[in-house]
């Protein structure tokens, strides 16, 4: 677990705004370079690290996606104020008095917020038209230094709540990428026959499709989704609820291949990794949605990590979800050694 | 650079709904016969104009699909009823004149029987100015019509239908008349479909798989009472997307663009912004991904018979087109 | 400038104590004699000649929670010392007792409606999660009853501070400056207690000193921003310190503020007017009523995002609000009543 916590000590702390994910290579490169031999990139960016497998082994796609929620520049007002719009979906009004680092030309410290009650006038709601981002800097500075599409991230540090908890901005989905590391590190001590793709994919949040670019790089036998799932808290409603530190959730339905889910819930009983088994009526609203049907069409599983205060500055999640992730994840895959794998995806 | 208000009015004024494109299409593939070394179109009906070169494969989109109505029922006294095809707003098309591929007119009018208060298409009609029995022999089920509007213009300006996405055409055929010497191997993809999630372009981009991707096509300003939220102004020089609400431009093809702008001294108006999509959304989603961008030409009253844009703003597109032909690089 | 400082500690309403013996702390390696009132007011005495009395305040609080309950989930009720608009706690991060953190966070978009994106949670509908996930969990490390305050935190950018309590400290900050500067003209400082909610400790402040001028200062809440119509702005960040002209309770002495504004120009001072008259009411005029006649000047720092963990002031102003206080020092002891 210590992995894990060094790990999203450091991808909490850097920026991986959609379309610029490649800054936060330089992290990725030093932890998945230590378990994977090989590296791909491909034209939307996705990062792909791989451990080849042996001849006639499965080519199993793991998928993560390591864009972060973010906002953009749109326009420099005239007092030199910022105006953003969201790349992904956002509420307002979880950004109203936070401190932000604004990535121009060069990284600056600024913070939004909106006016101020007794200014408004308006009535209670947050809206995006009323937000600016305020530098401290003459209107003349800001416009050389920050041109329109910068890319705007909290300003946050993560951080420890307890020996297990942990907060920190971008957890969704750096806690899958984490997830996927351990697998990693679990499957480098105990080499698998297939061939494993671990891709970080670009442009999830939003209108992309990273996730697509890397199943058309790697033609993948399965793929197994890492992601995050809302988990619960108080006020919120609805069968199902999944709940941090209880084990990973591992839904099915429609877009999961059933004998994928059957052999994950039968891994987890036999390894004592607990999980919490969700109904997954409609769409699940991540990269399985690209993934699976691609080319011939892809057999997914999906594992998500259950996360509180999704697409906000402070989400949380259990580090040892994220472990138990990554371990069954492992077991998934091990479990696919030796003839028979094929006939897990047929229907 | 002369603006070419012969081509333009002629493209402006072309029937070419989603889903009927081959009028356009005859048009743009007569305006660069001789012009390419290679010339066609693939089989979801897009053109190709194909500038052969040493480089990268870029590929440059313009759509020549509009928005239309689509006819779904012909009543007992010959008036057809429609549903949307793309986009439409049914208050800017109300009372208007509807064209039809055969050349005949109708007008769309408020079916007022109703109590309805939102206007959509179920409310709306069209009156082909025929008895029932005439309307019958001379439309159809299926038919597609298209706002019918004319080409105007001032010195500056040009209010016209179909300027989205007309103009990018306009751009893309200029510019490949203009053979500036290129490092990249280019091709000129007028697109249909792309009123429908792009579905055009991203045949041809799997296709042709390109390296990069760059569309042409239209963009809101705020410079009128719209009320669109956009740092974008007619007449102050091309558009360029950071991001629209399909795709967050890759930021290798956002540099090359303003670099190009850059070293030829082209005025551009870089934004960010909720709405708009375009072919360079579907395309980056090919094969195994596709870095690419947009630029745009600011156009006011977008999906509307009276579509207006700024000449200048138009051939500056033109220009940064050959630019970024001859210098993108770095 | 002790401002950072100042601001990092914690100082709730009615427990100052960590702000009160850091300004003793500091007034005693300069010698500066203090004492502290049965409310918790710090009483100092800056000497020098006077032709009258002169009387120098600032509240030493910030706007604070407490924990009023712990639920069976492991999650935290709180309550409120003072206003907070609740836009401003979604999403943030507390401090409890100064060394539980906590985040208070909401349900993410994808679990709300339409209607509901865009429109704050009530303040009573919030919790703090501490990372516990049952109340035994949540009692090990929290008791009700416990201080709550924005995590701090101190920021610089461009030309501005921003951090918990600046707003709040500021006026606490330049006194302190002014003190340890050691002015000529003789005057007392009350460092009060209580000012967040109705300024109790300003009103005994005023009891036991009777003076025959006051300067408050405090924090101005600006609203300089292009989404605002200039009539509304209230005061311009970088124009430099303000002087109030009335709040709900009261309408204070224009005429006097007008006169020091000149007086502050002659000595190239930039000052500008709060052009918001708050409704709500301030209860300064409790304490005014404690010496009925007495001169008073509320002057405030212009501050963005007050009540907030990243309130925001321009140094220039700062310094500009050290130097007025000074020169009201030499300006008010001249003023006959």
């Amino acid at each position: 677990m210590q992995l894990i916590k060094d790990f999203l000590t450091e991808a909490c702390a850097a920026p991986s705004p959609q379309g610029r994910e490649f800054l936060i290579k330089p992290v990725l490169d030093r932890y998945f370079g230590r378990y994977c031999s090989d590296y791909a990139c491909t034209g939307n960016e996705s990062m792909i690290y791989s451990m080849p497998g042996v001849s006639g082994g499965a080519r199993i796609m793991l998928d993560a996606h390591i864009d972060e929620i973010a906002l953009m520049v749109s326009e420099v007002t005239e007092k030199g104020f910022l105006r953003v719009v969201p790349v992904g979906a956002v509420n307002p009004c979880c950004l109203v008095a936070k401190p932000v680092r604004v990535y121009g030309r060069e990284v600056l410290n600024g913070i939004i917020s909106q006016a101020p009650a007794f200014a408004r006038g308006k009535g209670d709601s947050v809206e995006f038209e009323e937000l600016l981002v305020d530098l401290g800097l003459p209107p003349e500075e800001v416009r050389e230094k920050v041109p329109v599409g910068s890319p705007v991230l909290h300003d946050r540090q993560p951080f420890l709540l307890t020996e297990d908890m942990i907060t920190g901005r971008g957890l969704d989905d750096r806690a899958g990428i984490a997830a996927m590391l351990e697998c990693a590190r679990l499957l480098a001590e105990n080499r698998p026959e297939s061939s494993v793709y671990f891709s970080c994919s670009t442009r999830e949040e939003g209108p992309g499709a990273g996730a697509l670019s890397s199943v058309n790089q790697i033609r993948p036998d399965l793929a197994i989704v890492i992601d995050v799932s809302g988990g619960y808290m108080p006020g919120k409603s609805g069968p199902q609820q999944v709940h941090l530190g209880k084990g990973p959730e591992v839904p099915f339905g429609n877009r999961i291949n059933q004998k994928l889910f059957e052999r994950l819930k039968q891994l987890s009983a036999e390894t004592e990794v607990p999980i919490q088994t969700v109904a997954a009526a409609g769409r699940t609203g991540d990269d399985t949605e690209v993934i699976m049907d691609a080319n011939e069409g892809v057999p997914c599983a999906l594992i998500s990590i259950p996360l509180c205060y999704m697409h906000t500055p402070v989400e949380v999640v259990s580090v040892r979800d994220i472990s138990q992730c990554g371990a069954l994840a492992a077991a998934l895959i091990k479990s696919l050694d030796g003839p028979g794998w094929e006939e897990l995806l047929c229907c | 650079m002369i603006f070419n208000s012969e081509l333009m009015e002629k493209l402006a004024c072309a029937y070419g709904p989603s889903g009927n494109e081959r009028h356009v299409a005859e048009l743009i593939m007569a305006e660069l016969e001789g012009v390419v070394d290679e010339l066609y179109t693939d089989d979801a009906g897009n053109v190709i104009a194909h500038r052969k070169g040493e480089g990268r494969k870029l590929m440059f989109s313009a759509h020549m699909d509009t928005i239309a109505l689509l006819v779904t029922f012909i009543d007992e006294k010959g008036f057809l009823r429609v549903t949307n095809v793309g986009g439409i707003s049914p208050t800017a098309l109300i009372s208007q004149r509807m064209l039809f591929e055969n050349g005949r007119e109708g007008i769309l009018v408020l079916d007022k029987r109703g109590e309805k208060k939102d206007i959509d298409c179920a409310e709306m009609y069209i009156d082909t100015g025929l008895p029932a029995e005439e309307a019958r022999r001379w439309f159809a089920v299926g038919d597609l019509c298209v706002a019918k509007g004319s080409y105007y213009e001032t010195d500056e300006y040009v209010i016209c239908p179909a300027a989205d996405n007309r103009t990018g055409c306009y751009a893309l055929i200029e510019a490949a008349k203009a053979r500036v010497p290129s490092v990249f191997d280019v091709y000129y993809v007028f697109s249909v479909l792309e009123e429908i999630n792009a579905l055009g372009a991203r045949c041809a981009g799997k296709l042709l798989a390109p390296d990069i991707c760059v569309a042409v096509d239209t963009t809101v300003s705020n410079d009128s009472y719209e009320g669109f939220e956009i740092s974008v102004k007619l007449g102050s020089g091309v558009g360029i997307s950071a991001k629209d609400a399909g795709l967050v431009s890759h930021y290798s093809v956002y540099g090359m663009l303003c670099a190009a702008a850059e070293k030829a001294g082209i005025r551009t108006q870089p934004y960010a912004c909720k709405l708009g999509a375009t072919d360079a959304g579907g395309v980056s989603k090919t094969g195994r991904g596709v870095a690419a961008g947009a630029i745009s030409i600011p156009t006011r009253y977008i999906h509307t018979p009276g579509e207006c844009f700024c000449k200048s703003d138009l051939l500056d597109t033109v220009r940064l087109i050959e630019a970024v032909e001859q210098y993108a690089g770095s | 400038m002790l401002l950072k400082e100042l601001c990092m500690l914690p100082g709730l309403t009615g427990y100052e104590a960590p702000v009160r013996d850091f300004i003793r702390s500091r007034l005693d390696e300069v010698g500066i004699a203090c004492r502290v009132d049965r409310l918790g007011n710090i009483i100092a005495e800056n000497p020098g000649p006077a032709d009258r009395k002169l009387m120098l305040t600032a509240d030493m609080d910030e706007v604070s929670m407490i924990v009023t309950g712990i639920e069976s989930s492991g999650w935290l009720k709180f309550g409120i010392t003072g206003h907070l608009d609740p836009s401003v706690l979604d999403s943030c991060d507390v401090l409890i007792e100064n060394s539980v953190s906590g985040v208070i966070g909401v349900k993410p978009i994808h679990a709300l409606k339409r209607e509901e994106r865009g429109k704050p949670v009530p303040a009573d509908a919030l919790l703090i999660d501490i990372g516990a996930r049952s109340r035994e969990e949540a009692e090990a490390r929290v008791q009700i009853g416990a201080k709550v305050t924005f995590a701090p935190r101190f920021r610089q950018l461009g030309c501005l501070v921003s951090g918990k309590a600046v707003d709040a400290r500021v006026g606490c900050s330049v006194l302190l400056d002014l003190l340890l500067k050691k002015p000529p003209i003789g005057f007392t400082a009350v460092f009060s207690v209580i000012g967040r909610l109705d300024g109790k400790g300003l009103k005994v402040g005023v009891n036991q000193v009777q003076p025959d001028a006051v300067v408050q200062i405090k924090a101005a809440e600006c609203a300089d921003l292009d989404t605002v119509k200039p009539e509304r702005q209230a005061a311009v960040l970088g124009d430099g310190p303000c002087f109030f002209m009335k709040d709900g309770g009261t309408v204070y002495d224009i005429a006097l503020a007008r006169r020091a504004r000149r007086a502050a120009e002659s000595e190239g001072i930039r000052t500008q007017l709060y052009r918001y008259c708050k409704t709500e009411n301030y209860d300064i005029h409790y304490a005014m009523l404690a010496k009925p006649g007495a001169d008073w000047l509320v002057m405030g720092v212009p501050c963005r995002y007050t009540e907030s963990p990243v309130a925001a002031l321009s140094l220039e102003d700062y310094r500009e609000s050290v130097r007025l206080a000074e020169m009201l020092t030499r300006f008010l002891t001249k003023e006959e009543a």
